[in-house]
């Protein structure tokens, strides 16, 4: 077992749009790896290819080449059980409760998994109690107890977001993937977001985040990897790429003026 | 197999709560109690009037269902982004189509049954009741046909024209043989040949089109109600697979 939870190796992914279009090239050798129990952030400019590193990470779209690894495989239905991932401006299903939501999710997210055999060898109720208590821990977590019998579609815009959020933790996954999980939040929820992300990191789960909120990925993060125009441009400690720099945001601006960027 | 049927679960759920199901009930309820209005007006064919009109109002009923909801079910979890929150989760996306698939067909089969129900009540004719068993699942697997066609299409195109395609493949199948007659009259060998193929190719509705007065009170013979049910099934397999493997391919950017 390496010390990484995702490994990516040369991944390429390009875009045709109309037939007349020339095919467009959004990642280029895009090469990084996460470590195992550390928080890392994922940070570029818009259209730089974060999201679209992300979907093809999880199989949302094809690569045309390269290798990606989860857990030192491909990924598999096994190793899926082990992620969370909130996209980025999640849409939910509104014609569920909060309760009913984290409920389908929790479900799917471990339905024949030896975590759920095991709970079974208890009895039914006992499953359903386990279950019902995870889902208000969770609610509780996010913010949303009060919330819980309410439709997502009287959820208020950061509301969806925790609920998202909550989905991504209810199976208590050991690997987060979060598309910019603080967009659209006020800043009780940004500190709400970063005070679960912290709690997790203590709990040793691994995670990836994409943001553009500098400020937070400093406060957060131990690894960062930088995506310029699809290219790589760093993938280390985020220490070692803030060194000499008094934030994070002045070794951005830096590296931006001497076109490192 | 538990993923599938929580999806399709969620999917009925969807179904039920949406608009579009409630307007195509109420529509149909309205539709079975004119056909009863019209057939009271009728002096001796009230009965006729009533099966006729009631079962060609059950099957677009469901046909209305399939149509509109079948080609919008993937594509708005596509266009919303709402199945990347599930294909993050340990299913295959073969498990997730074929559990929205099942939602809407067990959405369908209740909406028929329902319906069905409610023109027997006004039958008050016990002996049709198996009569009428029978022409439900013969109705029931001819929209199923038309809605995996429909979900199929609407994986690779907009979902208007796979809802357009999945209406003219329902006329084609019902219609077809309607062109025999002057395929004769032209006495053309190579217009015969191309008929020939087209009927091949369709669905052949028209062959096992029971929604009638004639089939409610004749009963339909086994080996070839059985037949119906394979046939159609193959069908629907097709489409299945076929939706299945450009879903696999599929970018959902």
């Amino acid at each position: 077992m390496s010390d990484y939870v995702i490994q990516v190796k040369n991944l390429n992914k390009s875009f045709k749009g109309a037939f007349w279009e020339k095919e467009k090239q959004v990642l280029k050798n895009v090469s990084f790896s996460i470590p195992k129990n550390k928080t890392t952030g994922f940070v570029g400019n818009n259209g730089s290819g974060k999201t679209t590193s992300i979907k093809c990470l999880l199989q949302f779209i094809f690569k045309n080449s390269g290798e990606i690894l989860f857990f030192d495989q491909e990924l598999n239905i096994h190793n899926k059980r082990k992620i969370g991932y909130l996209p980025e401006r999640p849409y939910l299903y509104e014609f569920f409760t909060a309760y009913e939501f984290l409920k389908f999710h929790y479900q799917l997210s471990v339905s024949g998994s030896k975590k759920s055999n095991l709970e079974t060898n208890y009895s039914a109720k006992t499953e359903i109690e386990l279950m019902n208590e995870k889902i208000d821990n969770v609610l509780n977590k996010v913010g949303l107890v009060n919330a819980k019998s309410k439709y997502l579609r009287s959820f208020s815009k950061g509301m969806l977001q925790r609920a998202g959020l909550a989905q991504a933790l209810i199976h208590e996954p050991e690997l987060l993937i979060l598309d910019e999980p603080m967009s659209g939040l006020d800043p009780d929820g940004r500190m709400m977001v970063k005070d679960i992300l912290k709690e997790e990191k203590k709990k040793g789960i691994s995670i990836f985040f994409s943001s553009h909120l500098l400020q937070d990925m400093e406060e957060l993060c131990d690894h960062l990897v930088v995506i310029n125009q699809g290219e790589i441009i760093y993938n280390d400690d985020l220490k070692k790429f803030m060194s000499q720099f008094p934030s994070l945001e002045e070794a951005f601006r830096f590296k931006q003026n001497e076109k490192m960027l | 197999m538990k993923s599938m049927f929580l999806i399709s679960k969620a999917t009925f759920l969807e179904l039920v709560r949406e608009k579009l199901f409630i307007v195509i009930i109420f529509i149909s309820i309205f539709l079975i109690l004119l056909s009863i209005g019209l057939g009271n007006l009728s002096l001796f064919e009230y009965q006729r009037i009533l099966a006729d009109l009631g079962l060609a109002t059950i099957e677009i009923s469901s046909l209305g269902l399939a149509l509109f909801s079948g080609s919008y079910i993937i594509h708005k979890e596509i266009e919303k982004q709402t199945c990347l929150l599930l294909l993050a989760k340990p299913i295959s996306r073969a498990q997730f189509l074929i559990g929205k698939f099942f939602g809407l067909v067990f959405l369908m089969l209740l909406n028929l049954v329902f319906l069905m129900l409610l023109l027997n009540l006004f039958f008050m004719n016990a002996e049709y009741f198996f009569n009428s068993v029978m022409i439900l699942v013969n109705i029931f697997m001819k929209v199923t046909v038309v809605f995996s066609l429909v979900l199929f299409l609407s994986v690779i195109i907009r979902p208007v024209l796979s809802l357009l395609f999945g209406l003219s493949f329902y006329l084609y199948g019902h219609w077809i043989n309607n062109v025999d007659y002057f395929v004769k009259m032209m006495k053309d060998p190579t217009i015969t040949q191309y008929y020939k193929v087209l009927e091949f190719v369709s669905p052949q509705f028209y062959r096992m089109n029971w929604k009638s007065i004639y089939y409610l009170k004749q009963s339909i013979p086994v080996q070839e109600f059985i037949f119906m049910i394979g046939y159609f099934s193959l069908w629907i397999f097709l489409f299945l697979s076929l939706g299945v493997r450009k879903f696999n391919k599929k970018d959902i950017t």
